[in-house]
């Protein structure tokens, strides 16, 4: 039992809850709603796609967070964590496969999500789903996910479920909405501050960096290929830190 | 005792309730119950998305003097990074694109039915867009929730101005002359704009014109 088992466990584990499909059945109810409503602009596409994509982004965070949050922690309280490490497996391997299953869940969720927005625009008629631009934030979407469920797991393994999920969503509002208002504030404050904050900011994993949904709101195209390429290389380099943490931290911790 | 208390609840829910709907008409609907006290927050939010949307969804407003911190280590790649990811150029919407922006506007007179800048800029917008006869429901629902205020009655006459529906016209810039008061920095045009139309439209009357 390796570490892929251990993330297949985790996805069907999301999938038999029920949070993913309330979630799905609001998503609907928000897209067909988009659809019939006319509120005065007969063609309110950039509304309608901005409103949906907003909100699909927003809830696979919501559901991404608590379930890569709980992962370890509900295992050790109830005890399967000994079930589960009584195989010959190192611990390692059962920390890396927590984070891959939630990741695998959060992006399983997120893209029947995501295929609620493409039907709607397809029936509106009024964004192009050939777009580059709608694939890659799709994509980018995804690293993000990968990136926060990686810190989550992280975050879990050192606080309970509860700081872990506040923690995580902080660290994500900061970053996704804040940060070039944050990085503005820097440029105005004395020197050692400055020097001191921006540490402090370079070291935040940057959310925004995976945000082009205006873009594709307001049909600005894709994103450059070599930042786009930039902004996956990041997402993919935190992830790995933010998990070889945990099973770090995880080695040494007593169960 | 028990008795004595829920009759004089039900009294005064009798009463008051409706009282305290026709004072915010907002109360019914779902999405202010939802938002509760940010819903006023949440118009002005909207009202401003409409402004980001004519921009092409350019939300950056620098300050004059802002300059990126260049010097500091990796700053040039983050701001690169957050460039693009947004929409940083400058452009306006035009031709057909600008209806794009109305619903923001349908979205904060829900949340506050007293924002006056939403349903006077909303009307404007209405018009512009070739939409007449909405820019002028628009306008009217404005009045209806707002009825003291002289802004909408000087947007609703200006469009039954262009209209050529002089009386009616004639009949709302008066109003808003009658209702004027020097609110902020703009009152004073609004004023001149009052007495102008106001004095083209009594000129266009047929019974000025007949004379």
């Amino acid at each position: 039992m390796g570490s892929l088992a251990i993330a297949r466990l985790s996805v069907v584990e999301t999938l038999r809850r029920k949070e993913f499909y309330v979630v799905l059945v609001l998503v609907l109810g928000l897209a067909g709603w988009m659809l019939m409503l006319n509120l005065g602009s007969s063609g309110a596409g950039r509304f309608a796609k901005d409103i949906v994509m907003q909100a699909i982004w927003l809830a696979s965070f919501a559901l991404a967070v608590p379930l890569a949050a709980r992962q370890i922690s509900s295992d050790v309280e109830q005890k399967t964590v000994y079930v589960l490490m009584s195989r010959p497996i190192h611990r390692w391997h059962y920390v890396v496969g927590r984070a891959l299953g939630a990741s695998a869940a959060s992006i399983v969720c997120f893209a029947s999500m995501f295929a609620v927005l493409v039907i709607m625009l397809l029936a509106k008629g009024a964004g192009s789903i050939a777009d580059m631009g709608l694939w890659q934030a799709f994509i980018l979407q995804i690293a993000a996910l990968v990136m926060l469920c990686s810190l989550a797991v992280c975050i879990s393994v050192v606080a309970t479920p509860g700081g872990a999920v506040t923690f995580s969503l902080i660290l994500l509002l900061v970053t996704r909405y804040g940060s070039a208002s944050i990085l503005s504030r820097i440029e105005h404050m004395p020197a050692v501050a400055r020097e001191t904050a921006w540490a402090v900011y370079i070291a935040l994993p940057h959310f925004e960096f995976f945000n082009i949904s205006q873009r594709v709101v307001h049909g600005w195209g894709a994103l450059p290929a070599d930042m786009f390429l930039q902004s996956l290389v990041y997402g993919f380099v935190c992830s790995v830190f933010f998990t070889t943490l945990a099973a770090v931290i995880f080695r040494k911790r007593w169960l | 005792m028990a008795i004595c208390a829920a009759v004089t609840a039900l009294l005064l829910s009798t009463i008051l309730v409706p009282k305290l709907r026709s004072a915010t008409p907002q109360a019914d609907d779902i999405l202010v119950q939802a938002l509760g006290g940010t819903a006023g927050l949440a118009a002005d939010q909207a009202y401003r998305e409409a402004d980001v949307y004519f921009h092409g969804g350019n939300a950056v407003r620098r300050r004059p003097g802002d300059r990126p911190a260049h010097d500091l280590p990796l700053a040039k790649w983050i701001a690169r990074m957050q460039g693009e990811a947004a929409p940083r150029t400058h452009r306006h919407l035009g031709g057909v694109e600008e209806k794009e922006i109305l619903p923001w506007f349908a979205v904060a007179v829900r949340l506050n039915p007293h924002h006056i800048e939403a349903w006077s800029t909303g009307s404007y917008w209405y018009f512009r867009t070739g939409n007449r006869e909405r820019a002028l429901r628009f306008a009217s629902d404005g009045i209806k929730s707002n009825p003291g205020n002289y802004r909408l009655y000087l947007d609703r006459g200006i469009v039954f101005y262009h209209l050529r529906k002089w009386d009616d016209s004639v009949r709302d810039l008066e109003s808003a002359r009658r209702l004027w008061k020097n609110l902020n920095e703009d009152s004073p045009y609004d004023l001149r704009a009052i007495e102008g139309y106001l004095s083209y439209a009594k000129s266009h009357r047929p019974s000025v014109t007949a004379r």
